[in-house]
Order: structure tokens, then sequence, then C-alpha cells
């Protein structure tokens, strides 16, 4: 655009002419408005001229002067059909004067010209309008000439009346038209001088304008130049430069505050980069030795890493397995859980049994008791016998002793001796026998006696072990299933434990993966930093353009 | 011929030695008697010294069973003969042929032991009391009974 390469001062002084212009424009359209409207001018004359025109032809209505002649004309009217006529003429004239009357009544001002117009001359009008219409009328109709005489002569003298105050309502408007028009011209004689005032104003403050618009442009261009000064010494890289006056709270002297801040701030930040660009010297410095030993160390988490992946792969085999184990050590548990819980139920039936075991151990042993007092009492017997048996023997003994002592004379005897000493032995031997029995039988009952005791006893302990062994399955039982439950608890550790061995194995290789990924981004990392360290000595050749003063 | 049985083993004995065969009577045992004596019983009112077979012969004493028996024999010269109760543990009579005896192991310290005889149930080895008693338990017996009046039961039995 054009005007947008003006300097600040000329868009002032244009604007200014602008405002100038459109001002006299306006005072020049407002002057013609009011010499055309002016009263005395051009358009007023016209108004007037026509209102002239046509309150010299038309008969007054507010004035009764045409009832008059209407009045005079039938008082000499003798035809009927022409009385008539005449008589509707002058009501009409009286209906045309009524509503006359009641516009002016409203459009005057309360004044003397009102009283005039709406008393004084409506008075004897309304009066004339009776007469005539209450005297003239009927007499005319009665063809009385002697009445309507008399009538006319009241009805003149009521005209005459209402002349004259028309007179002086004509001769009142005369003057306050004469007044009004004195007025108008003052005030539009005012207006122009007004309008010359005005002018001449606004002359005087386009010229004080033009010579701020002039002052402040200058002291605007002069600090704006003063600010390009210090910004074009600033772009050199003089970072020592001030700005002078830089107190003003105007834009310019925001912008030079800026400006001053702006460098101030560029001082301390260039003198922050330069030691910044030092740090980072040393830093790409530090960052090369570092990397080579980031290699090395690459290589050993590398190998760490191999180590520790094999190690959390054989731990998650080792666990799998384990679990496996256990899985199936847990399946084990459990069917002896149920074996156990066969053995329980079998030896609840096994306790019942014992029970009548122990009822007929009882009985077997009252009725050994009965068998041994029977055999007692055979034995008692047996024992006599015996003692007889073995008396007998003794004395066919001691008889063959004595026998055989007597020689030949005692072999009779000796005979005899021997057949009774037979006898005796086959009674000892039967009585030995019987004896023998007995006493098995003896022994055998005592024995049976005694075994029943023992078995009762072991029937009881049975039982009691019987209850024991239940108690204790239960237990074994409770137990296996707690284990079962640790069983699944430890198993889901192994579970866990093998994924996160797994887990730590997939990590590992991943690790090495990225120390790999690492060890071949080395040089690339190298590069880089011997990059940095130029872009380093880049910046610090740079910075040193600036001058930072002390 | 008188069978005593010891251990299980027969030994005959002459018949005309025994007095009397009894059941096994009470014993009253005697102190500092020969290991051999058991103690002394009274036979018919004469106090008569018993010698258990079994501990003399095998060492060991005789089990008491019903067939157990105390021969009563003679011992001693005819004049001042003893008695003396032989504990056995069973006792029973045989008639022995003689003829068929043959001669059993003599042995230096066993002066007792007789000819072997048959019975037809088997071998018997005979004894003598005297032999089997020895001196010792003998001269214990006799001089215990030189102080004694002359037994006049023993006449009675010897008499019977």
């Amino acid at each position: 655009m054009v005007i947008r390469n003006l300097g600040l001062e000329k868009k002032l002084m244009l604007l200014l002419s602008i405002f100038s212009l459109a001002f006299f424009a306006f005072a020049f359209v407002s002057w013609h408005t009011i010499e055309t409207v002016r009263v005395n001018g051009p358009l007023y004359g016209s108004i007037v001229e026509g209102k002239d025109l046509v309150a010299d032809i038309l008969p007054p209505p507010a004035y009764i002067i045409e009832s008059h002649l209407l009045s005079l004309q039938l008082a000499e009217e003798s035809e009927a059909a022409q009385q008539a006529l005449l008589i509707e003429r002058g009501n009409a004239l009286r209906v045309e004067f009524d509503r006359r009357h009641e516009h002016w009544k409203r459009a005057l001002a309360p004044g003397t010209l009102s009283d005039t117009m709406n008393v004084s001359a409506y008075r004897p009008a309304v009066a004339y309008f009776e007469v005539r219409e209450a005297e003239l009328i009927p007499a005319v109709r009665a063809r009385n000439p002697v009445r309507v005489q008399a009538a006319m002569t009241v009805l003149n003298q009521r005209y005459e009346e209402h002349r004259r105050a028309i007179d002086s309502v004509v001769r009142l408007t005369n003057e306050r038209n004469l007044q009004l028009e004195q007025t108008a011209e003052k005030s539009v004689s005012d207006g122009r001088r007004n309008l010359i005032v005005l002018g001449g104003l606004v002359l005087a403050v386009v010229a004080v304008l033009a010579w701020l618009t002039l002052v402040m442009a200058n002291s605007l261009t002069a600090r704006l130049s003063l600010a390009a000064g210090v910004a074009s010494r600033v772009a050199d890289g003089d970072l020592t430069v001030r700005v002078p006056d830089a107190s003003e709270s105007d834009e310019s002297g925001r912008l030079l505050t800026a400006i001053q801040a702006m460098t101030t701030s560029l001082h301390s930040l260039v003198a922050r980069v330069r030691l910044a660009s030092n740090m980072l010297s040393a830093s790409t410095a530090e960052f090369t030795k570092a990397g080579r030993q980031q290699d090395r160390h690459i290589g050993g988490l590398r190998d760490s890493a191999v180590q520790i992946a094999g190690g959390a792969r054989s731990i998650s085999e080792t666990s799998a397995d384990l679990m496996s184990t256990m899985e199936s050590v847990n399946a084990v548990a459990g069917q002896a859980a149920q074996v156990a819980e066969g053995g329980r139920s079998l030896l609840e039936g096994m306790q019942g049994a014992m029970q009548q075991l122990q009822q007929g151990t009882v009985s077997i042993s009252t009725r050994l008791g009965t068998i041994r007092e029977k055999t007692s009492d055979i034995s008692g017997v047996v024992t006599t016998i015996t003692k007889i048996a073995d008396q007998t023997n003794l004395l066919s003994i001691n008889a063959a002793i004595e026998a055989e002592k007597a020689g030949d004379q005692g072999l009779g005897f000796m005979v005899l001796a021997r057949e009774i000493r037979r006898l005796a032995d086959q009674t000892a031997a039967a009585t030995l026998d019987i004896e023998q029995m007995v006493r098995h039988m003896q022994s055998a009952v005592s024995a049976g006696v005694m075994e029943m005791d023992g078995f009762a006893a072991q029937v009881e302990r049975g039982v009691g072990v019987t209850a024991q062994v239940g108690t204790q399955l239960g237990q074994i039982i409770g137990q296996v299933k707690a284990l079962s439950e640790r069983f699944d608890a430890v198993n889901h550790g192994m579970r866990s434990q093998s994924q996160g061995a797994r887990q730590i194995s997939e990590a590992m290789t991943q690790l090495m993966a990225g120390a790999q990924a690492g060890a071949d981004a080395l040089p690339e990392f190298n590069a880089s930093i011997a990059g940095l360290r130029d872009a380093a000595d880049s910046l610090t050749q740079e910075i040193s353009r600036f001058k930072l003063g002390t | 011929m008188v069978v005593l049985t010891v251990a299980g083993q027969r030994h005959a004995l002459n018949a005309a030695g025994v007095v009397e065969v009894l059941p096994w009577l009470p014993v009253a045992s005697l102190v500092l008697a020969p290991p051999a004596v058991v103690g002394v019983i009274d036979y018919r009112g004469t106090v008569v010294p018993v010698v258990d077979l079994c501990r003399l012969l095998v060492g060991r004493d005789c089990r008491r069973w019903l067939a157990s028996r105390m021969a009563v024999v003679r011992v001693g010269p005819p004049a001042r003969h003893r008695l003396v109760a032989l504990l056995a543990e069973g006792c029973t009579l045989t008639r022995l042929d003689t003829a068929s005896a043959q001669p059993g192991l003599h042995r230096p310290d066993a002066p007792f032991l007789g000819p072997l005889l048959n019975d037809g149930d088997g071998l018997l080895q005979s004894i003598d009391p005297e032999q089997l008693l020895g001196a010792e338990i003998i001269d214990a017996v006799l001089s215990a009974a030189a102080d004694l009046p002359p037994d006049p039961l023993s006449a009675q039995a010897h008499g019977r």
C-alpha cells in the first residue's frame, strides 16, 4: 500500500487535511441550507405567496361576511324556492364557521389574540346566527316585512360588532407576524455568525494539531532512530551498549526499556552460553572417554547377560521339572488321602467287629473257667486213683522183694505180687494217661484262659489302637489335605518362579540385544560426540564475536 | 533185681540188700552233710540218711515225680549195718538172668560199676551200693550209728 510506506508525520498531516476538508464541506452545506429556508428567503416567499393567493380568493369562513350577505339577500327575496336555497346555504356557512372556531380554539396559544378571536369575535357571531334563525327566517317565511326589517337591524348591529372584533384580530395577527419575521431574521443571522466563528475555530484547532503532530512525530522518530541504532549495535555484537534515556513511560519509552532489558538479558545469556559452551567442550571430552568405558561395560554386560540368561533358563527348566514332580507327588498324596479315607472306614467296621470279638472272648473265658473247674475235679479224682495205684505198685514191689528174699518158697507169692504190680502198673499207666490227658486239658484250658485273657486284652488294646489309628488316619487325611493345599501353593510358587525365570531369560535376551544395539550404536555415538565437539567449537567461536566488557 | 532209674539210665540193685521201697517222703535237711546226702527221713522211727543217686552219678538233683522212689538199703558189715535211703527217679522189679551178665566197664575211679545185664528191655548197669556210696559217706553214716543202740526195727525189717 502507498499509505503504509508514508512516514508517521505525513500520515498525520493527511488525516488533518481530510478532516479539514470534511468540515468545510459540512459548513458550506449548512450555510446553503440556512440561506434557502430562512424567513423571507426564496422558499418562505413561495409558501407565503400560495397562502396569500388562497386567502385572497376564498371567502373567509371565520368571518361572517358571507352569511351577512346571504341574510341581506334573503331579506330581499320573495320567492319561496330561492328562500329555501339561501337558508340552506346560510346553515352550511354556520356549520363551517363552527368548525373553524373549534380549530382556532385549539390552535391559538392563550393570549390577547386568542381572546379577541375566540371571545370578542365569536360571541357577536353566535348572537348573529341565533337572531337569524329565531327572527329573520320565520319572518321571511311569514312574509312579514316589518319583522324582517327589525331582524335585519339587529343583525346589522351584530355584524358590526363582529367586524370590529375581526379587524382587531387582523391587526393583532399582522403585528405578531412582523415580530416573528424579525425573530427569524435574527436567528438566521446568528447562525451565520456562529458558522463563521466555528470555521475560524476549526482552522485554529487544525493548525494547533498540525503543529503538535509535527512535534510528536519528531520526538517519536528521534526515539525510534535511537532504538534502531541501539538494536543495530546489538546486532553487530556490541552488548556493552546502554540506552541513554529510557525513563519515559510512553510507547517509545517502553520500547527503549524493552531494548535495554533485551540487551541485558542477551548479555547474561551470551555470558551463560559462553560458559555453557566451555562446559560443553569439557563434557564432550568426558563423553568420549565415557563412550570408550561404555564400550567395555557393554562387553562385560553382554557376557553377564549371557550367563544370567543361561542360569535363568536352567532355573526355569528345573522348576518346571520340579513342578511336574510336585504335581505327581500331589496326586500321590491325594491317592494316599483316599486310601487313608478307605482305611478309616474299614477301621470303623473293624472296630465294631472287635467289640463283638471282645464280647465273644468274655463268654469263651467264662466257659473256659467252667471247664477248668470240671477238669480240676477230674484231676482230684485222678490224683486219688494215681495215689492208690502208686501205693499198690509200692506194695507189689515190696511184696515181690520179700518174695524174692524168701527164695523158692516165695515163688507163688511172687507171681501174685507180679500180677498185682502189673495191674498197678496198668492202672498207673492208665491214670498216667488220664492224668496226662487231664493235665494237657488243664494246661490247654489254662493256656486257653490265659490266651483268652491275653486275647481279650489284645482285643481291648486293638480297639484302643484301632480308635487311635482311626484318629491318626483322620489326622493323616487332614495333613494330606493340608499338604495338598501346600503343594498347590508350592506349585503356584514354582509356576510363578518358572515364569519369572523365563521372563528373566527373555529380559536377559532383550538386554543382550540392547547391549548389542548399544555396542552397535557406540560408533554412531562417538561420531555424534565428534559432531558435538565441532558444534561446541563453532559455538565458542560465534560467542567470541560478542563483546561483553569486563 | 530191683531196677532204679537215674537220669533215664537204669541201674540194677540186688534185691537182697533192699529193705523196702518207699515213696518220696518228706526229707529233713542236714547242715554240713556230704554233698550227696540230701538229708534224713524218719523211717519207721529210725533216722535214715537220704542219698540222691542223681546228684551222685550225674551231678544234678533228682526230679520229684510221682514215680520217684526211695529204696532203703542195708550198708556196712552185717553186725553193725546201717540203713541208707537211695533216692531215684523210678523203681521197678525185673527178673534177671545172671548168666547173660557181661563184664562192664571197670574204672579205678568208679569201682561201684558191676557187670552189664540184659533183661530184654535193654542193657542194665548193675551197681553195688556200698561201693557207690564210698567210704566217706559210709563212715559218716556208720560213725553216726555207732553212738546209737542197736536198731530193733532193722531186725524187724530183716525178719520180714
